[in-house]
């Protein structure tokens, strides 16, 4: 009897691992993904993928003019943030939304529904609670046959998120809050702007340069002599807390990298500081400084 | 933000301390493990912010110099660990060197 039963289950577990699994199939618009994340925010877009297929006229043709369409296929693309962002400058609350854009000849509309999980076929009627605003697409030399969202570019405080199907582009740029601000508040500011004299050391050599630190805008902006290399000769001072700063790098007057490996560590705590010491990775000491004036 | 930061243990000693015989392969840390050595109720009460401290078994930054060996390999470990002993060698109470830790790592 046992020896039957278990017989039985047997074969009820062959039976089971050759049924056919519904969501392992063959489509002709296969489920992708992407996801960045920059400075703790993460951007994802999840989307089926159609192929051109040698159709031509994607837009104007497959994609009627007019028409509300998902940049995707099957069930509608959802971009999912997980803290407030910009695109193309417009704010979007953290949250998961459906993507459409509206095709038109010259401008197109993109539209941010806040029902993610909606079919290609009932695009969203026009509502108060979407982000709506209009992109301009762009021919491009290059052919996509599989409609791709990708994130051509990251900078440290955004990106640019791209859609390419055929020889048509459509770039949305992303803004990112820093998770530390780039702007100090004039009383803290005060507490460190100054010149000061810096003893280089350990693999910066030995040399004693000028390190000027001034207020501008309501940023620290110190200039370093010789510094290391040419993006840290002038930098932001971002502020940790605690009199400790790590640099900004710039690049063409914006933001470009925090380094976060090299800590100014100003004291005393209390009070115009009077001193501080660069530490690097193993908090090793690549630098101390005294103020002069 | 990281998690809190753990409290001492009252009874806690520095015996599970890598010694410099265990450290051979790794004789420019021997500085820095005797540091640790020295402070143990001080680094029992800080959290790693390597991210170690999610693993079963880590409790606190000195878990790091312990059996486990993570120190030797880790860079966060080590910086934090340095940093720590500084502070501490400095003057700076366990609350400010979490200030500080926070600060840096957070």
């Amino acid at each position: 009897m046992i020896m039957r039963s278990m017989a039985g289950i047997a074969v009820g577990a062959l039976v089971a691992s050759l049924a056919p699994d519904a969501s392992a199939q063959v489509r002709a618009s296969e489920r992708g993904a992407v996801s960045q994340t920059i400075d703790g925010t993460t951007i994802t877009i999840d989307y089926s993928r159609p192929q051109a297929r040698g159709r031509d006229s994607l837009f104007g043709g497959v994609v009627h003019w007019g028409h509300v369409w998902t940049p995707g296929a099957n069930w509608a693309t959802t971009l999912e943030i997980n803290r407030d962002i910009t695109l193309n400058g417009h704010a979007l609350a953290a949250g998961k939304y459906s993507v459409w854009l509206q095709v038109q000849p010259e401008e197109w509309t993109a539209i941010f529904d806040p029902q993610p999980r909606r079919f290609h076929l009932m695009a969203p009627p026009k509502s108060e609670d979407q982000l709506r605003f209009a992109v301009r697409p762009e021919e491009v030399s290059g052919h996509t046959e599989l409609l791709s969202w990708s994130f051509v570019a990251v900078r440290p405080t955004g990106a640019t998120l791209q859609l390419d199907w055929g020889t048509t582009a459509v770039a949305f740029d992303i803004g990112v809050a820093p998770s530390r601000p780039l702007t100090v508040a004039p009383a803290l500011a005060e507490r460190y702007v100054g010149s000061y004299e810096l003893q280089h050391q350990g693999p910066l050599g030995n040399a004693r340069v000028q390190f000027d630190i001034s207020y501008e805008h309501d940023r620290l902006v110190a200039q370093w002599e010789n510094a290391p290399n040419p993006l840290l000769e002038e930098v932001w001072l971002v502020h940790l807390g605690e009199g400790m700063f790590v640099p900004a790098e710039l690049k063409d007057g914006e933001l470009f990298d925090v380094v976060m490996d090299l800590v100014l560590e100003f004291t005393p705590l209390e009070g115009k500081a009077t001193r501080f010491e660069m530490r690097a990775i193993g908090d090793a000491l690549w630098g101390s400084a005294e103020r002069t004036e | 933000m990281p998690g809190p930061h753990p409290d001492p243990r009252p009874d806690v000693d520095a015996s599970l301390v890598l010694t410099a015989e265990q450290l051979a392969d790794f004789p420019e840390l021997v500085p820095l493990y005797d540091g640790i050595r020295a402070i143990p109720h001080i680094a029992d009460g800080i959290r790693c912010q390597c991210g170690c401290a999610d693993l079963p078994g880590y409790r606190s930054l000195l878990t790091c110099f312990e059996g486990g060996r993570m120190a030797t390999g880790c860079e966060i470990c080590k910086t934090e660990g340095r940093m720590v002993v500084r502070l501490h060698e400095a003057g700076r109470t366990l609350d400010q060197i979490r200030a500080a830790v926070d600060a840096r790592f957070g």
